[in-house]
């Protein structure tokens, strides 16, 4: 045991390391998958009428 | 928002342009209809504003039980489908734009000056302008009826499949049957038909239709097309809106906030697991809060009203019930257990926190 260390930190630790490696996880699922998100409607709408494409308006 | 779905972006990023906004200051209302209370809404729509489905749904529980990621690519196939035979068409009724700072109430609030303009905005200064007008009743905060409603139950991921019908409902006098699946609505007043691709499009539909009143529905069945006629009867839009913002907006309202009581902790004070128990927890900061919770303590059980128990309820429908049923100047007598004690605390309904956004 580490001197000056406490116990419940110790074992906190990988506790710790889980979450943050499912963190990473995460984060690199959510970058497999990224959505070219427009936030100008005026230029998104010229879009969808030169590419014959619907649009899909998400209000969050 | 970073969906962890790969089916979901490829559909967004290649079968439509996927927008998202955050601020509505300057959009256009009349543009964009939807349901401002909701925290998730989609609009699918082609170049000239025709929208094909909306997406988005909530209920009192607070929960996302009904959308799901399979009910939302449902109904994206579903527009990606219908949009090569409709990319030309155009609203049916085009209405002149209107923005946020065009209702008074709103551009006379202090809302107005802030950066970013929230959705939840729309709902509660359209119902603060109509109180202006002496225009609004409460009967108007129930809007978006639920299908349930109406008596149908709408699969959460086929969306527009109907899922089950409840017994003797106007859905079920109908004929509206399991295994249906919904086309479009007509509306008495309303200028075409609506599609119907999800759950928010009916509740779109429903929010036109009079109480009472009637809808005509058509529904697929068996590949044949059925047209049903529900007639809706008084009192058939009311549903738990406690979730909305637009409704918590007016007075009165008791000036507290609480936690309802777990089954294990009615059990131990001898209340049925059914019915409403609600622990004050905090009171409202302010001294216009102290007159409008009486002689309330806190850790008091509020198990009645007015000598009636009532349904389990959490505290948001506690103030929603109590707002929708009382009147500033009445007086409530609020049913409590404090400790082994059950006090009768009779609370004046004032108008602390009316017209607060």
């Amino acid at each position: 045991m580490c001197k000056g260390v406490r116990p419940s930190l110790l074992a906190g630790l990988p506790l710790l390391l889980a979450f943050a490696v499912g963190l990473a996880d995460r984060r690199a699922q959510s970058q497999d998958f990224p959505v070219a998100w427009r936030t100008d409607f005026a230029s998104a709408r010229e879009e969808a009428k030169a590419q014959r494409k619907p649009l899909f308006v998400v209000f969050r | 928002m970073r969906p962890q779905d790969a089916e979901l972006t490829k559909l967004l990023n290649e079968s439509f342009v996927p927008v998202r906004l955050v601020n509505m200051k300057d959009v256009d209302l009349n543009f964009f209809q939807f349901d401002y209370d909701l925290t998730f809404a989609v609009l699918m729509m082609n170049a000239n504003g025709y929208v094909y489905s909306r997406f988005g749904s909530m209920d009192g529980t607070h929960t996302t039980d009904r959308m799901s990621v399979e009910g939302l690519k449902h109904a994206m196939r579903a527009v990606r489908s219908t949009h090569p035979t409709r990319v030309k068409a155009v609203p049916p009724l085009r209405l002149p734009p209107t923005t946020l700072n065009d209702l008074p109430a709103f551009a006379q609030s202090k809302q107005a000056g802030e950066a970013c303009y929230h959705c939840h905005f729309v709902g509660a200064f359209r119902f603060k302008q109509l109180r202006v007008e002496n225009k609004f009743t409460k009967a108007m905060v129930h809007q978006f009826p639920l299908p349930e409603n109406i008596g149908i139950t709408l699969d959460v991921d086929k969306n527009n499949l109907v899922k089950a019908v409840t017994p003797e409902s106007p859905a079920d006098q109908a004929g509206v049957r399991t295994g249906d699946v919904l086309v479009n609505a007509i509306a008495p007043g309303q200028v075409g038909a609506l599609n119907l691709y999800t759950a928010a499009d009916l509740q779109f539909a429903l929010n036109e239709v009079a109480d009472p009143g009637f809808v005509l529905l058509h529904v697929l069945r068996a590949k044949e097309r059925i047209t049903v006629s529900l007639k809706l009867p008084s009192g058939w839009r009311k549903h738990d809106v406690s979730w909305r913002s637009s409704q918590a907006t007016f007075a009165p309202t008791v000036g507290v906030w609480g936690m309802a009581l777990s089954a294990e902790e009615k059990r131990a004070r001898g209340i049925a697991a059914d019915r409403m128990a609600v622990k004050v927890t905090f009171f409202f900061n302010g001294p216009e809060w102290v007159a409008s919770r009486g002689a309330l303590q806190l850790n008091d059980v509020i198990v009645g009203i007015n000598g009636e128990t009532l349904p389990s309820m959490t505290i948001r429908q506690f103030h929603s019930h109590f707002r929708l049923n009382f009147n500033v100047g009445d007086t409530v007598t609020l049913n409590v257990l404090r400790g082994d004690r059950k006090l009768d605390l009779p609370v004046p309904c004032t108008k602390a926190g009316d017209g607060e956004v």
